[in-house]
């Protein structure tokens, strides 16, 4: 972190000299797939004898993941009559992921097929680093299209092409408020009448009586920004919303809300009654932590079926939950995490096929998400699976969610055996905002979603968990907010997203 | 005339041409891990995309600079990075020759070793780890100063990690506890190389201690003293990223009092990842700096010649 600039230029600087050498690298690795690369853009039937292409992939983790080789290998054993490929399989943990693939991408080193984040999926769109799919799509691509649904890839499209495919999980945002069940029953909550998030100010009076030393709201997620999602479309990047589950194509600025400063004075008020942490706007612990430590007595999360059975079996708590906010789909709830072939893709042909592959073939699927059968994960009687040895157990992705297609896969042991099939249809029945496809293209207003997001950083965090006061440092943050040109980025936001309406009419 | 000084350096260069061969492959490292590099700078007025590569980009001039004068943050940001490094370098080097004199003064090597291990350890701490026990110092609810010292007086909570008011000196103090050290080494070592001779000589004509330290020491000390502060001021416009970014525990509330240059790229780019933009605040950075060495060094140049740094 220390002297970030002079690290960030050194390596790309450096990336330069590598840039030159790769380069001659990657002229001698075409030469040698030479033939694979023609015959996979003419015709698809393979030819006997011919060297399969090398494929490079890159995705997420958070656990160990040392048993990666292995998997490939018996993917490889699998795709290699099929499509006549072999794919290396390479994890990043995810704390560092955006940071260290940003710069492979950057620096044009050999990916082909990849897992992003929105934000990061939008800089290599802006920065020209993606292949577009929409022929790959045509081609190859039937199965992934009925599998992620036309509605839905509808949502990844920027201005006609495709670049990126959203990985099939909960696609619609809804959050509810995950609770220590044996605390409210101690305390005699009654959580009946909790409709939504004020309502939980009468429960929390009652809890906090009896647990007097133990803070309520545990938080909402990673850091401390407590409603970075709500039951608003954040259009990308909360610059400018649609507000009330996105009903009206009028892009408003969140932060002058009424909603918003409501839910600032209730963050407030839980914050003076001590239902909040005093160091919470500093403190780094996530909600779960807190939960399993015994210091609070819930937090906010995404509801999706299974989801509270998750919290259950990561903090060993019986949880109880209540909805708060209304299922919704929006453009980013969709794309947030999603799959996609960098323009240095030695064969995108090929790299589309084996993507194929992983949003339709259970076998390929089963081997990502879950590792190897009787190695890493065993199946039970009840056709769900178990992990083999779970804490020396080498093959622990725990992001299967944002794997392609987790749906073709089997169930973890603790879920019911059709949570996919109820969470395909959570997604079919969520709200859909009226933007619900489009996509803001940033690239005429970056100074000033560069200084908003400063001035977004300074106060967001203090006034969603209560820290400052509301009546004094919310019209400061929207004076911030105005100075530093957020009206200029509404304002561009309105005229695409108008545009796009007549277009999609 | 001409045709005798080229002989003559003709004459020089092949006796010393052994040297040059040494001298080579340095150069040729210096060549390309430093120089060729730098034709990358051009980045800094690219709108950078992958296809076109470094060189190939389109050519945007200074659009890539203007996030960074622009906006109202600017004058922030560049008021902080400016103030808060002066305050180290003037600070800093003060209480470090302090230190360094009075370990010069410590008899025994046994204890000097002591002394000179512990003030560096603070300097070998990651500034994580820091960051964590300031922490525990400043903690609303479980910290030092708020439990053990504000509350036995019965004086009320303060929530440190909110009010701006106080960090410009926290910043300062663990500044100074982290870096003085470092600093104390580098002239101890230059104190331990003067002439005892001196020193004796001195005391025999009824020289005082504080005469001693004032009328050898110190000017034994200008020339390094004059070096680091050159060096320091030719990177007045950076700002140590950890200090700023990890010890306020990235604080919003703070971002006024703790905002400097570093600090606000990484948190504006994070989410664009720009590499144009990013480029030409480091460019912005070294120009400054160069600058201000070339001013700094002019000065001392007029001052007294001879402690120039060229």
């Amino acid at each position: 972190m220390k002297r970030f600039f002079a690290v960030v230029l050194s390596i790309l600087l450096m990336a330069s000299i590598l840039t030159a050498c790769g380069n001659s690298g990657k002229t001698q690795g075409t030469q040698s797939n030479g033939e694979g690369k023609e015959s996979g853009q003419g015709n698809e039937t393979k030819q006997e004898g011919e060297e399969p292409t090398k494929l490079v992939m890159y995705m997420a983790a958070a656990g160990n993941m040392e048993d990666a080789a292995k998997v490939a290998e018996k993917v490889n054993e699998y795709i290699k009559p099929l499509i006549n490929a072999e794919i290396s399989l390479n994890y990043i943990n995810m704390g560092s992921y955006s940071e260290q693939v940003g710069l492979m991408i950057r620096s044009g080193e050999q990916i082909d097929v990849m897992f992003s984040f929105e934000g990061d999926t939008k800089n290599y769109i802006r920065q020209d680093a993606l292949t577009p799919l929409n022929d790959l799509l045509e081609k190859y691509g039937s199965g992934i299209v009925e599998q992620i649904g036309e509605d839905n890839l509808k949502a990844a499209y920027v201005n006609g092409t495709v670049y990126s495919l959203p990985s099939l999980k909960d696609m619609a945002i809804s959050r509810m408020f995950v609770y220590n069940k044996a605390m409210a029953d101690a305390a005699g909550a009654d959580f009946s009448n909790v409709k939504q998030i004020n309502d939980l100010t009468d429960v929390f009076a009652k809890v906090k009586a009896k647990y007097t030393d133990k803070s309520m709201f545990g938080g909402a997620g990673g850091n401390a920004k407590n409603f970075e999602v709500w039951d608003w479309d954040v259009l990308s990047d909360s610059m400018g919303v649609l507000m009330n589950y996105g009903d009206s194509l009028k892009v408003e600025n969140l932060y002058e809300t009424d909603e918003y400063a409501q839910l600032c004075n209730l963050m407030r008020d839980w914050y003076e009654k001590g239902y909040i942490e005093k160091d919470f706007a500093t403190s780094s612990e996530t909600w779960t932590s807190r939960l399993q430590a015994g210091t609070a007595f819930g937090g906010i999360t995404s509801y999706k079926p299974g989801a509270v059975e998750a919290v259950e079996a990561q903090t060993g708590i019986d949880c109880g939950y209540v909805i708060l906010t209304e299922a919704l789909s929006y453009t980013s709830s969709i794309v947030n995490t999603n799959w996609m072939i960098p323009a240095s893709s030695v064969d995108p042909d090929k790299a589309m096929q084996f993507m194929d592959l992983m949003y339709t073939d259970p076998v390929v699927a089963n081997l990502l998400l879950n590792g190897i059968e009787g190695t890493h994960y065993e199946e039970n009687e009840d056709g769900t699976i178990s992990r083999i040895d779970p804490d020396n157990n080498k093959y622990q992705e725990y992001l299967g969610w944002a794997y392609g297609n987790q749906f073709i896969t089997k169930v973890w042991e603790g879920n019911a055996l059709d949570i996919y099939e109820k969470t395909r249809e959570f997604n079919a029945s969520s709200l859909k905002s009226k933007a619900l496809g489009f996509s803001f293209d940033n690239s005429a207003v970056v100074n000033e979603i560069t200084a908003c997001t400063n001035v977004a950083n300074k106060y967001r965090t203090a006034l969603e968990c209560g820290a400052v006061n509301p009546e004094e440092i919310l019209p400061k943050f929207t004076a911030d907010l105005n100075a530093a040109g957020i009206e200029k980025i509404i304002k561009e936001k309105q005229a695409q997203l108008d545009a796009w309406a007549a277009n999609n009419k | 005339m001409d045709v005798a000084v080229s002989k003559k350096k003709w004459v020089k260069i092949k006796k010393y041409f052994p040297f040059y061969l040494m001298m080579l492959p340095a150069v040729i490292y210096l060549i390309i891990n430093n120089y060729m590099p730098l034709s990358g700078i051009i980045l800094a007025f690219e709108e950078y995309s992958v296809k076109g590569g470094i060189y190939g980009s389109k050519l945007v001039g200074f659009d890539n600079f203007k996030y960074l004068l622009v906006t109202k943050d600017a004058w922030i940001i560049t008021r902080n990075t400016i103030l808060y490094n002066l305050a180290f370098i003037i600070l800093g080097t003060v209480f470090s020759i302090f230190i360094a004199v009075m370990l010069n003064e410590v008899p025994g090597k046994r204890m000097k070793k002591i002394y000179q291990t512990v003030t560096l350890y603070p300097y070998l701490i990651s500034i994580v780890v820091t960051a964590y026990l300031v922490n525990s110092f400043l903690s609303t609810e479980t910290g030092f100063i708020n439990k053990a010292i504000l509350g036995s007086f019965g004086v009320e909570n303060i929530s440190w990690y909110s009010e701006p008011k106080n960090w410009p000196v926290i910043i300062v103090v663990v500044y100074l506890w982290k870096n003085f050290g470092y600093h104390t080494i580098l002239y101890f070592s230059t104190l331990i190389g003067i002439d005892r001779g001196y020193y004796e000589a001195a005391a025999l004509d009824g020289a005082s201690r504080w005469q001693q330290t004032k009328y050898i020491s110190l000017p034994f000390l200008k020339p390094t003293i004059i070096t680091l502060t050159l060096l320091s001021i030719g990177r007045i416009f950076y700002s140590d990223f950890g200090l700023f970014y990890q010890v306020p525990m990235n604080s919003g509330a703070l971002y006024d009092v703790t905002q400097t240059i570093d600090t606000y790229v990484y948190r504006g780019l994070m989410q664009l990842g720009d590499i144009g933009m990013s480029t030409a605040a480091g460019l912005y950075q070294s120009v400054v700096g160069f600058v201000l060495v070339l001013g700094a060094n002019f000065a001392v140049k007029k001052i007294s010649a001879d402690d120039a740094l060229f």
